[in-house]
């Protein structure tokens, strides 16, 4: 069930027909329309092992599909990734940082990695603003989670995305991170971004979106828009629909 | 030219985290002494005999030492999702494997180094009068040896046995590569020329390497 | 169409059976006992023809994989794999026959001969092939990876054969390293490419039971796999 509306702006960011991923015999993805646009927060939710994580993995490129087609930001995620990958902020459970280099140090390499015009003073003011100034020069491995979570954080804010595929941001943050988090978002997304978000964290993510996508076993089961909601009235849809598979 | 500032890039980190771990190296260093010492016990080479039988001996030291570093520069990216980061990042998937092979040739020829004076203690070789012609086939060898490893160490990481497998699949393909490093090594100790197995060795690291190249991106997905 | 498959298998099978049975009896009977090395020297025919074949269904895993790797088809990775488990047969079938040729004419088990020598690595090479297929999980990381060590095998056979040939001759032995091509009786030649064909024609026939097999067992598998799910 793919919503048909017209885009706003330079088109859509995602567009998934009948993706499939398959892992030997088990079915991740079983068949996903999916569309994302500019501007808009679209909230994966499910139950574990629903495809949600494989989904976002495939449009960013790392796992390629095993059938149907996929468009990410007018490309292909995939191969030298040109253009597209440049414009992908991706973040899973595996942090993708360094334990041996300082947080400074991992920021910095992936400055160089993604060719950042060297603004010397873009990475400790990235650090501040997810509260690891003091941390700056401390190596990864002394980090406790949240700490980790924040730093992996800076470093998908770093090359400024277009399209944010997130994976459990919230995982390890306390009350006050995570509010900074889903306000640096709700910003982005004001600015044109698109979001996509997988999540548990129905209080933490919920007042950030403006349509919800439910899976189950690799398909979009439910999809329901909550755009002119209050933020507990999100909350409360979502968690209805949540509750909704456990009939 | 942008693949060489990430190449750099990767370079320069994998060697800063040696720097600040300094597993890889210590070991691979420790393993080829011990293996040099081990073959020294084993054959008592006269000092005639150590041209003929040395140039083997060092060979088998290094491919040992070699297969060890090999998986340790692809392991830095593991524990904390490092490899997803390479993979995300804007750029053709092979210039991870030229930085890779870059850092893999770094440490090895670096072991290599450091276990020559000991080859030369036991085997009572003289190396000093041919050592610029000597460092450079051993680079060479070392840079093939790596072009082909770098590859297979990522098609074998994720099995299991993973170390037991490694060596399998790439001694076969690098039997070329020793014979000619031999060859080249032994001929380089006797002070003959030692053209033919350097040519042979550039061919093998061209081959290899361009198709590792090709192929890497496809090895790391999942 | 599986029908129509059926009935060339058979027929396949069929010439098969004529063709091996005329090949033994035209090695046998019909091809001149050779002078020097007396009966043992028959063993040429079936050594020499395995040893074509081990190295032509090494090339079909080559073609096996890059089509893989290019189409993303799985029928490229079955035709890769089952040429694998033939060819390492092959192999192992010219290792065996090599030193029981050479021992009673020449008096040792081992020549350091290029081809002989080339096999014995080519050998390793299908055994790496096949074990690392046996540890990872079915699906196309399997495939992906292995059809990458089909292809850097294959390019390694050429590079292996000539350094080999190039090293021998830094070391000459003093064994020569039998010329299974050097003045061959016209009968004798005659007997050695019907064998060729004989043995090319065993290869096929493998081959597409092999794939054929696979392809089955993979679509009875699928079936199972989609009744457990929608139960």
């Amino acid at each position: 069930m793919s919503a048909d509306r017209e885009p706003e702006g330079p088109g859509r960011t995602v567009e998934m027909r009948r993706v499939r991923r398959r892992f030997g015999f088990f079915r991740a993805l079983d068949g996903i329309d999916l569309d994302a646009f500019p501007g808009e927060t679209l909230l994966l939710l499910g139950p574990n092992g629903a495809g949600k994580t494989t989904l976002l993995r495939v449009i960013a490129g790392l796992l390629p599909a095993t059938d149907g087609t996929l468009t990410v930001l007018g490309g292909s995620p995939r191969g030298d990734g040109g253009g597209v990958r440049r414009r992908i902020g991706f973040l899973s459970h595996n942090l993708a940082l360094y334990p041996d280099l300082t947080a400074a140090e991992n920021l910095r390499f992936f400055e160089r990695l993604y060719r950042l015009t060297r603004d010397r003073a873009r990475v400790p003011s990235l650090l501040e603003e997810v509260g690891l100034g003091r941390w700056a020069d401390q190596p990864v491995r002394v980090f406790s989670r949240g700490m980790k979570q924040r730093l992996a954080l800076a470093r998908v804010f770093l090359h400024e995305p277009d399209l944010f595929l997130l994976d459990e941001p919230f995982t390890g943050l306390d009350q006050e991170s995570a509010g900074a988090l889903a306000e640096r978002l709700h910003r982005r997304r004001d600015q044109g971004a698109s979001v996509l978000l997988a999540t548990h964290r129905l209080d933490a993510a919920g007042p950030l979106g403006d349509r919800a996508l439910y899976l189950r076993q690799g398909r979009v089961n439910r999809e329901i828009s909550l755009g002119g909601l209050g933020a507990d009235e999100k909350v409360a849809r979502l968690r209805g629909l949540s509750e909704g598979d456990h009939r | 030219m942008n693949a060489l500032t990430r190449i750099g890039a990767i370079f320069a980190k994998d060697v800063l985290v040696e720097l600040r771990t300094r597993q890889a190296l210590l070991s691979m260093t420790i393993f080829s002494l011990l293996t040099v010492l081990l073959l020294a016990f084993a054959f008592e080479p006269a000092a005639e005999e150590s041209v003929l039988i040395g140039p083997g001996l060092l060979w088998i030291a290094f491919a040992f030492c070699g297969t060890i570093g090999l998986e340790h520069t692809l392991s830095l990216e593991r524990e904390m999702g490092g490899m997803e980061a390479l993979l995300l990042a804007p750029m053709d998937r092979g210039i991870i494997y030229l930085a890779k092979l870059a850092a893999n040739t770094f440490f090895m020829f670096l072991a290599e180094l450091l276990t020559l004076p000991f080859f030369v203690l036991f085997f009572n070789v003289n190396i000093l009068p041919v050592l610029p012609d000597l460092l450079l086939l051993n680079l060479v060898g070392t840079i093939g040896f790596c072009s082909v490893g770098t590859l297979l160490v990522a098609l074998t990481s994720q099995t299991r046995l993973k170390g037991v497998i490694l060596p399998v699949l790439l001694f076969p393909v690098i039997v070329p590569l020793l014979l000619a490093a031999v060859e080249g090594t032994g001929a380089i100790l006797r002070g003959e020329p030692a053209g033919t197995p350097l040519r042979i060795l550039v061919a093998f690291d061209v081959i290899f390497a361009t198709t590792a190249f090709l192929t890497f991106g496809y090895a790391l997905e999942e | 169409m599986k029908e129509r498959g059926g009935f060339v298998d058979s027929l396949l099978l069929a010439l098969l059976g004529v063709v091996m049975l005329l090949n033994l009896y035209l090695i046998f009977y019909h091809a001149p006992v050779e002078r020097t090395m007396g009966l043992v020297q028959k063993i040429f025919y079936f050594h020499v023809p395995s040893a074509w074949i081990a190295f032509l269904a090494f090339f079909v895993v080559f073609v096996g994989s890059a089509g893989y790797l290019i189409t993303g088809r799985e029928g490229y990775d079955r035709t890769a794999h089952s040429s694998a488990g033939i060819g390492v047969l092959f192999c192992s079938l010219v290792l065996l026959t090599g030193p029981l040729w050479a021992k009673p004419v020449w008096g040792i088990w081992w020549t350091w001969d290029p081809r002989l020598t080339s096999t014995l690595v080519l050998w390793f090479l299908y055994v790496g092939y096949l074990l690392l297929r046996s540890y990872l999980p079915e699906g196309p990381r399997r495939a992906t990876l292995s059809a990458i060590l089909g292809i850097v095998g294959f390019l390694d056979v050429p590079i292996v054969y000539l350094s080999i040939r190039w090293w021998r001759n830094q070391h000459p032995s003093p064994v020569v390293g039998g010329g299974s091509g050097s003045g061959l009786d016209p009968r004798m030649k005659a007997v050695f490419f019907f064998s060729l064909f004989a043995f090319t024609l065993l290869y096929v026939v493998l081959l597409r039971l092999r794939t054929g097999h696979a392809r089955s067992e993979e679509a009875a598998r699928t079936v199972l796999e989609e009744r457990k799910r929608t139960l």
